[in-house]
C-alpha cells in the first residue's frame, strides 16, 4: 500500500476495521470504511498534531485491549470486538468521542451517504430549496384571542 | 503611527457601530470605525458551497471563539460559566454568523421595576424607540407579518414572513391545539429581492454566513451605504484602550493593527460598539491615573450585571419526513403565551420560544439540540433514519435578570495574540432563570405532544448558547447606578458612548439585536443633534 500516512499499515488497517463497527453496513446504508472514513481521519491527523497523538495512543490503547483478552482485534468476532470498543469508550473517553465525532463527520459529509438518506449530495448553495409557504390561516385565530402584550 | 483626528471613531463594526457610522457619516461626520477583524468575500468565505460546509460549523465558522481561534478572535475564559459566551469578529461582527432573528423588546421590558418590582425601569420607553426600530427595519429589511398580538401595531414589513414548509405546518398545529400564542417573528431575512439584495432560497444554514447576501448582515445592509458617505472602516485593528486627556475627556485609542504594529486613533468623541463582553474588556483595559479602575467605571459596574439569554431546548421526534432541512435554520415562528409575568408560575417575567427546524445530517448524528450523540453500532441506522428530518426543536429563551455577580473582569492569566488581557466570564444561572426555563420545557413538552411527536427529549440548559451579551455598562439616570446615562453616554467621560447590547438595563426574553440597533441610531441622532456640545468641548 502506498499511502503518504503517519499511521502503519496495521493501524490503519486497525482504523478500518474499527470504523466498521462504529458504522457497520445495513441493506441500503454503506459501512463506514465503503465511505473511506478511516482514510478521512488518516488525513485529519496527518494536519493537526493534538488529535495525532489523541488517535495513535487510542489505536494503540484498541490494540493493548484486544491482546490482553488473547487475541488480535483484527481476530476477533463482531460481539468481542464491540465489546473491546466499549471498554475503550469508558477508559478513553476523550479519544473515543473524537473517534466516533470524526467518523460520523466523514460519513455524512460522503455524497454518497448524503443521498441515500434523502438529503441530496449538493451543497446548500447555489440552488437552495424550495419551501412551501406554509399554513397561516390559524392565526386569525390567534390574533381573536386578542391583545397579550402588556401595556406599560 | 498616528492617523489624522476623526471626528467619531467608533470601535467594532457590528451590529451598532455599522448602524451609528451610517447615520453619522451621512450627517457629514468625519467617522472612522475600527474592527479587529476582516472583511469576508459571502461567495468565497463562507462554506455554503462546499461538500463539507457541515464541518465548518466545529472549525473555522464556529460559533465560540475559543474553538475558532481565528486570528481576528480573542480568547474568553468562560470556565466559570455554564454558558459559553459567542460571538464573529469581522466587518458585521456577530451579524456575520447570526439567525437573523430579528423580533423587538416589548413594552413591558423596559417597565420591570414599574410592573414587577424587578431590576430597574429603562430610562427610555419602547415608545421612543419605535421610529428607530422603524427606521432601522428599513435598512435591514424585514420578513413579517403585522397583526400579531404579542406586540402593538407595527409598520408594515419590508417582506413577507419566511415560509413555514411542512416542519412549520406540523408544529403550529400543536399551538393551536392548544389554544396558544404563535405567529411569524421578524427576520432579517429577504424573502423577496430587497434594497439590492436578493431574495432567500432556503439553503439553511443561516449560521455559516449568507453567500447569497439574502440574510441582513451589516457588512452587506449598513455598511456599502456608510462607506459611500465617507465613512473609513480600518479591518484587523484590534483596540487595547481608550486613552484619556489631561481634561479627562476619551482622546482616542490606541490599538494593534494587523502586523502587530501599534497604532493611534485621536477622535472628539468615542464610540464603544463591542459587544457584551468586548466594551466592558476595553474599558477595564483603559486604566490611568484619573481612571484607576478603568475607564467610566465610577460606579464601580463596568463587566457587572451580564446578561445571557439562558436558553433551554425541546426536541419532538415525529413519525413524518418533515422536509426539515429545508428553510432558514431558525423557524421563524415564536411565541409569546409566556412572555409576560404571571407569578403563579413560580417565578417573574416570562419567556419566548423560538421554534428551529431539523438538524442537518452531521449535525443529527452528533445528537442535534439534545447534545447526546446517536449511538453507534448495530443500531446506528435505524436511529438516525427514525430521526432525522423529523424532528422539531423549540428554543425556550428566558429573561435573565441583572445580578452583580454575573461578571466580565480581566483575566489575569490569559492574553490575545496582541498581548491584550482575555475577558474572564464569571456567572451563574438564578433560581428564578431556573424555574422559568423548567417551566418552558413542560410547557414545550405539550406543543410537541399536541403537535403529534411521539418522542420528546429535552436540554436543560444549552451551554453553546451564550448568543446574546448584555448589561455590562448599564444605561441609567443614577450615576452611582449605572454606567452611561439614557443617551449611552458615559457619567463619568462626556465625549465616551457605548451602543451595543451592554447598555441594556435587563434583557427582555427575545433576541436583542433589533433592539440594540434602534439604540444605536437613537443615540446616533443624540450625538448629532447635540454636536456642538459632545465634539466641540472635547
Amino acid at each position: 500500500m502506498s499511502r503518504a500516512s503517519i499511521l502503519t499499515d496495521a493501524e490503519y488497517n486497525l482504523l478500518e476495521l474499527v470504523s466498521d463497527c462504529l458504522i457497520p453496513a445495513n441493506e441500503t446504508m454503506p459501512a463506514a470504511s465503503e465511505v473511506k472514513t478511516h482514510e478521512f481521519i488518516d488525513n485529519l491527523i496527518q494536519n493537526k498534531p493534538q488529535l495525532r497523538r489523541l488517535f495513535l495512543e487510542g489505536i494503540r490503547q484498541i490494540n493493548d485491549t484486544a491482546f490482553q483478552s488473547g487475541k488480535t482485534f483484527d481476530a476477533m468476532n463482531g460481539i468481542d470486538r464491540e465489546s473491546t470498543l466499549k471498554n475503550i469508550e469508558d477508559s478513553n473517553p476523550e479519544f473515543f468521542g473524537e473517534l466516533v465525532n470524526q467518523t460520523y463527520n466523514a460519513y455524512y459529509t460522503s455524497p454518497r451517504v448524503l443521498i441515500l438518506i434523502g438529503k441530496g449530495s449538493d451543497p446548500p448553495q447555489p440552488k437552495g430549496y424550495f419551501l412551501e409557504k406554509g399554513d397561516l390561516s390559524s392565526l386569525e385565530a390567534v390574533r381573536n384571542r386578542g391583545q397579550i402584550w402588556r401595556d406599560s | 503611527m498616528q492617523s489624522q483626528p476623526a471626528d467619531v471613531l467608533v470601535i467594532g463594526s457590528g451590529a451598532s457601530g455599522a448602524a451609528f457610522s451610517w447615520s453619522l457619516a451621512k450627517a457629514g461626520f468625519d467617522v472612522v470605525c475600527l474592527e479587529q477583524g476582516k472583511w469576508l468575500n459571502p461567495q468565497e468565505d463562507y462554506a455554503t458551497t462546499k461538500t463539507d460546509w457541515e464541518l465548518h460549523r466545529q472549525t473555522d465558522f464556529n460559533p465560540n471563539p475559543n474553538v475558532r481561534d481565528n486570528i481576528s478572535d480573542y480568547p474568553v475564559n468562560n470556565s466559570d460559566s455554564p454558558i459559553a459566551p459567542l460571538m464573529y469578529n469581522a466587518v458585521g461582527g456577530s451579524t456575520i454568523h447570526w439567525s437573523a432573528h430579528f423580533p423587538r423588546l416589548k413594552p413591558s421590558d423596559f417597565k420591570v421595576r414599574t410592573l414587577d418590582d424587578v431590576a430597574d425601569d429603562w430610562p427610555i420607553t419602547y415608545q421612543e424607540l419605535e421610529p428607530y426600530f422603524d427606521l432601522n427595519d428599513r435598512h435591514m429589511g424585514v420578513a413579517g407579518l403585522i397583526g400579531d398580538p404579542a406586540y402593538p401595531p407595527k409598520s408594515p414589513r419590508q417582506t413577507p414572513p419566511v415560509g413555514l414548509g411542512k416542519l412549520g405546518n406540523t408544529i403550529t398545529k400543536g399551538f393551536d391545539k392548544l389554544g396558544w400564542h404563535w405567529w411569524p417573528s421578524d427576520s432579517a431575512i429577504n424573502t423577496t429581492t430587497y434594497d439590492g439584495r436578493a431574495a432567500c432560497n432556503n439553503c439553511g444554514p443561516c449560521d455559516l454566513g449568507c453567500t447569497i447576501k439574502a440574510k441582513a448582515s451589516t457588512d452587506v445592509t449598513y455598511w456599502p451605504k456608510a462607506i459611500s458617505f465617507g465613512a473609513k472602516l480600518v479591518t484587523g485593528a484590534r483596540v487595547r484602550e481608550i486613552t484619556v486627556n489631561p481634561k479627562g475627556l476619551a482622546k482616542g485609542a490606541v490599538y494593534y493593527d494587523k502586523y502587530g504594529n501599534t497604532c493611534e486613533q485621536e477622535a472628539k468623541v468615542v464610540i464603544l460598539a463591542c459587544n457584551g463582553i468586548g466594551t466592558p474588556r476595553i474599558l477595564l483595559n483603559s486604566t490611568s491615573p484619573s481612571f484607576p479602575n478603568g475607564l467610566a467605571n465610577s460606579s464601580g459596574l463596568v463587566g457587572k450585571n451580564l446578561m445571557f439569554h439562558p436558553y433551554a431546548a425541546v426536541t419532538g421526534v415525529f413519525d413524518e419526513d418533515l422536509e426539515g432541512h429545508k428553510g432558514p435554520v431558525p423557524l421563524n415562528i415564536m411565541s409569546s403565551q409566556f412572555y409576560e409575568t404571571d407569578l403563579t408560575r413560580g417565578f417573574v417575567r416570562g419567556y419566548a420560544y423560538q421554534v428551529t427546524r431539523s438538524s442537518s445530517p452531521v449535525s443529527q448524528a452528533r445528537g442535534g439540540y439534545t447534545n447526546t450523540y446517536m449511538d453507534w453500532g448495530s443500531d446506528h441506522h435505524a436511529k438516525f433514519k427514525d430521526s432525522f428530518n423529523k424532528t422539531v426543536t423549540i428554543a425556550i429563551i428566558g429573561e435573565d435578570l441583572p445580578e452583580l455577580n454575573n461578571t466580565v473582569t480581566l483575566d489575569p492569566n490569559i492574553t490575545d495574540q496582541d498581548g491584550i488581557p482575555a475577558p474572564k466570564i464569571s456567572y451563574r444561572l438564578s433560581d428564578n432563570s431556573r424555574k422559568m426555563l423548567d417551566h418552558g420545557i413542560a410547557t414545550a413538552t405539550q406543543v410537541m405532544e399536541a403537535a403529534g411527536a411521539h418522542q420528546v427529549a429535552s436540554d436543560p440548559l444549552l451551554k453553546e448558547a451564550g448568543w446574546h451579551l448584555m448589561g455590562t455598562t448599564k444605561m441609567g439616570p443614577d450615576e452611582n447606578n449605572s454606567v452611561v446615562n439614557k443617551f449611552g453616554r458615559s457619567h463619568d467621560v462626556k465625549n465616551l458612548f457605548v451602543i451595543d447590547g451592554s447598555i441594556f438595563v435587563t434583557a427582555g426574553a427575545v433576541n436583542p439585536t433589533s433592539t440594540i440597533q434602534a439604540l444605536a441610531l437613537y443615540i446616533a441622532d443624540y450625538v448629532k443633534n447635540n454636536s456642538r456640545d459632545i465634539l466641540d468641548k472635547s
